[in-house]
């Protein structure tokens, strides 16, 4: 959690009434419950929330826990007008000028966190889930701000199907028991 | 050469091609289509007509990242037409919103398209935060999200679903939408293990799936669906497990999305005689008729009247069939 801390000077109550559970290279959040320990029983495959994935030596937080606790962010987090979140989003990088250290920060719209994206000045690289390179989505999100003509959706290509879940796919990893042992 | 072997395997390759080849039917207009529970439905005529609409776009507010009021201002600024479902704060009802799964707002998993029946549906479960639930059919997991936002992200929610693929996107969904306090399972239903007891216990269990037809979606309706061998056995056994894992006191509510009594009442009867369960009111403001009592020969306990079945034309959704049944202490 001293990721969080140090990184992006959260106060750290916000966690409170959560417990952490690893599994190989990856860290998940779980709502604290009494009962959950008795669950171990059970042939579990996942728990919580995906909070951080080790990414070579370095910790990198989840665009998805990011989106709920982002908001609790003191700093190291940018936030971007939709015009610039357009070109992160198709391009996969924008250059500027931060006010951000090199590491992993918090993307806002507006007042929204958005996800994840890694700061190595100038450059801001995205690292926001594959849900966001939806051609429809990200057109969308900045084509339309209050113009309702604009909100015609764009044809998919043939095959494409209109379930987004289907562009954002987790890995169907073995059963992890472990994830509920200490 | 030719080994004793061959021709068996062949036999079942056959077999398994047969079964799985689609259903070769003509599509028929609704009122053919549905003749059969002319007299079960009521306004037997409104309910054809309202098979030709298209179906609309309810959007469940995701209100563990957002109140239902941000939510909407937020839509409302892009230009969304979008009307409150009067009954519950949660949902909003998008006239202008073909494909919901495209603005930003979705890949920030403020909203969640979702059937209207569907949410009524997870809302008859009125789980508390402190409770320890089980959603024995888990996969996509709009309910499960839904179920785990009631709860306000605390007690627990067990999630299982038999098909691994299935859980994949389960788990795409409860990530985005931001649900912690989930304990996925793979497991098939009906042998869920009887290692605990559960305050609550959700089972929308596999079926003919009728009720999602419609022309105005479709294009046409089919004029019968291939009947799935061994379909309301496993409906039964899943509700018999399902009532298993209800701790004394506990509450499960079953659901389908068919119109068939035979999956519906039917199985709710199996239920009372096989085991000391009770039907219980539903306690919502939703349009809906009451379960059956008797269909064609066949009479049902009259209890099975306080079960709830939507249909498409009182309430502009898929049509869906639930039940809330307890344990007795």
């Amino acid at each position: 959690m001293e990721l969080f801390a140090d990184r992006f000077g959260m106060n750290l109550t916000v966690f409170a009434g959560y417990e952490l559970r690893k599994k190989g290279s990856s860290v998940w959040i779980v709502r604290s419950d009494p009962r959950l320990p008795a669950l171990a029983r059970l042939k579990v495959r996942s728990v919580g929330l995906l909070l951080l994935r080790q990414v070579g030596r370095y910790l990198k937080p989840t665009s998805a826990a990011l989106q709920l606790f982002g908001a609790h962010a003191e700093r190291n987090f940018v936030t971007l007008t939709p015009k610039e979140l357009e070109e992160l989003v198709e391009k996969g990088e924008i250059e500027g000028d931060f006010p951000v250290t090199p590491g992993y920060v918090i993307i806002c719209l507006g007042d929204l966190p958005v996800g994840c994206a890694l700061s190595l000045p100038p450059r801001l690289l995205s690292r926001l889930p594959p849900l966001f390179r939806d051609k429809n989505v990200a057109v969308l999100a900045l084509r339309n701000e209050g113009n309702r003509e604009l909100l015609a959706i764009e044809p998919r290509p043939p095959g494409v199907s209109a379930r987004c879940t289907s562009l954002h796919k987790t890995k169907n990893g073995a059963p992890c028991a472990p994830l509920l042992k200490d | 050469m030719v080994t004793g072997k061959e021709p068996e395997r062949s036999q079942r390759r056959g077999r398994k091609r047969r079964l799985r080849s689609p259903a070769k039917t003509l599509p028929e207009p609704p009122e053919a289509r549905f003749s059969r529970y002319r007299e079960m439905i009521p306004e037997f005529s409104a309910f054809c007509r309202s098979l030709y609409a298209a179906l609309p776009t309810h959007l469940r507010v995701n209100t563990l990242k957002a109140s239902t009021t941000e939510n909407r201002l937020r839509l409302e600024r892009r230009g969304l037409s979008l009307a409150l479902v009067v009954q519950t704060d949660l949902v909003l009802r998008a006239a202008s919103l073909p494909q919901p799964g495209t603005p930003v707002e979705y890949a920030l998993s403020l909203f969640h398209p979702q059937a209207l029946s569907s949410v009524v549906t997870a809302l008859a479960v009125a789980p508390a935060p402190d409770h320890l639930l089980l959603d024995l059919c888990t996969s996509p997991g709009s309910k499960t999200s839904l179920l785990a936002q009631l709860m306000k992200n605390r007690g627990v929610v067990v999630a299982n679903d038999s098909s691994s693929s299935r859980l994949a996107t389960l788990t795409a969904n409860l990530k985005r939408l931001g649900v912690t306090n989930t304990v996925v399972t793979c497991y098939s239903g009906q042998q869920f293990p009887l290692h605990g007891r559960f305050h609550r216990v959700f089972v929308d269990v596999p079926c003919s799936t009728e009720g999602t037809l419609r022309a105005g979606v479709h294009g046409t309706i089919p004029a019968t669906i291939r009947p799935r061998p061994g379909l309301v056995a496993l409906q039964r056994a899943l509700l018999l497990r399902a009532f298993d894992l209800l701790e004394p006191g506990g509450m499960l509510v079953y659901s389908t999305c068919t119109y068939d009594p035979q999956e519906n009442e039917g199985a709710i009867q199996f239920l009372l005689e096989q085991r000391l369960a009770r039907i219980q009111p539903i306690v919502l403001d939703f349009p809906h008729s009451p379960g059956l009592t008797r269909w064609q020969e066949t009479l049902y306990d009259p209890s099975i009247q306080h079960c709830w079945r939507i249909y498409p034309h009182q309430l502009d959704t898929v049509r869906f069939f639930l039940a809330r049944v307890t344990r007795d202490v």
